[in-house]
């Protein structure tokens, strides 16, 4: 591995995943032999997968964001359930294409995620710089709900992570 | 009280649950299914999960649901996005009163967005 490594990267792998498996498995003295390898793999796939780019956190951007995750995947339930139940079946539903404003691939790999949780937005495919979502109301301003969330994305990381003045059309390279 | 919160909790759970099936059943194609099942399914099993920890007030427990709704939370929307993908690139048909679907001019697959379809 030629790559650089650093060590707080390192021990905080090796935290957050002994941590999980001891959490799955009650702490259960006896299931380490397994669960040592599990741990090295996964840290090993991890920094394959996600190479190490000092993604810096915000603690408070975070807490606002899983407030917000929070409070709009309930509405998004309740959404579902409108849909789904009645009768006349309210959707008017759409292809459309999103520019991706983020740059760094943490922020995207959350906002993708996210739009797939919040309500009446499903990211179906990546193109380069665009974001193919399948939205089932078109009614509704799909396309500032979609600037909303990654202005929240965007918080959550320390470091800019969102191209200002973004024109539509105009993919970033 | 922490019965009726519980109670609460695994009641709006199921409900939500229900819908995700429901949905599946009710809504006309793929892609809008998917939107039921990622939704309502997610927020349907985290309830419960979160009812559960509540019955129980044990940290090992409460750790242990807070590590599958982190884990239901970050495999349901990658699996949509799969399911939604796949759909496209095979040309299953949306349904009849989709919109606009810029990606099957980009692609000229023909076939997904079907006007005529009923």
């Amino acid at each position: 591995m030629a790559k650089s490594m650093s060590l707080t990267w390192l021990i905080a792998r090796i935290i957050i995943y002994t941590g999980t498996w001891w959490v799955l498995t009650k702490g259960a003295a006896d299931s380490w032999p397994v669960g040592i390898p599990a741990v090295l793999a996964a840290i090993y796939i991890d920094f394959n997968l996600f190479r190490p780019k000092n993604a810096r956190w915000s603690v408070v951007g975070l807490i606002a964001f899983v407030l917000f995750f929070l409070k709009y995947s309930i509405y998004s339930g309740m959404d579902v359930v409108r849909r789904a139940y009645d009768p006349r079946l309210p959707l008017d539903p759409a292809m459309v294409e999103y520019p991706l404003r983020l740059t760094s691939s943490a922020a995207r790999n959350l906002f993708i995620c996210t739009v797939s949780l919040l309500p009446g937005t499903l990211s179906t495919a990546i193109e380069g710089h665009k974001l193919v979502i399948h939205a089932l109301d078109v009614g509704r301003p799909v396309e500032h709900e979609l600037n909303r969330i990654e202005n929240r994305v965007a918080a959550v990381f320390k470091n800019s992570v969102l191209i200002k003045d973004f024109k539509t059309g105009e993919s970033k390279k | 009280m922490n019965e009726i919160i519980t109670a609460v909790l695994l009641v709006l759970g199921s409900l939500f649950s229900f819908v995700a099936a429901l949905g599946m059943l009710r809504l006309p194609d793929t892609v809008i299914r998917m939107h039921a099942a990622t939704k309502a399914g997610t927020l349907g099993a985290g309830l419960i999960l979160i009812g559960e920890a509540f019955f129980y007030a044990e940290l090992g427990i409460t750790l242990r649901a807070l590590a599958a709704i982190t884990f239901l939370l970050l495999t349901a929307p990658v699996a949509a996005h799969l399911i939604g993908r796949a759909a496209y690139f095979s040309n299953v048909k949306l349904w009849h009163k989709t919109w606009i679907d810029q990606l099957a001019e980009r692609y000229k697959t023909g076939g997904y967005f079907d006007p005529d379809h009923k």
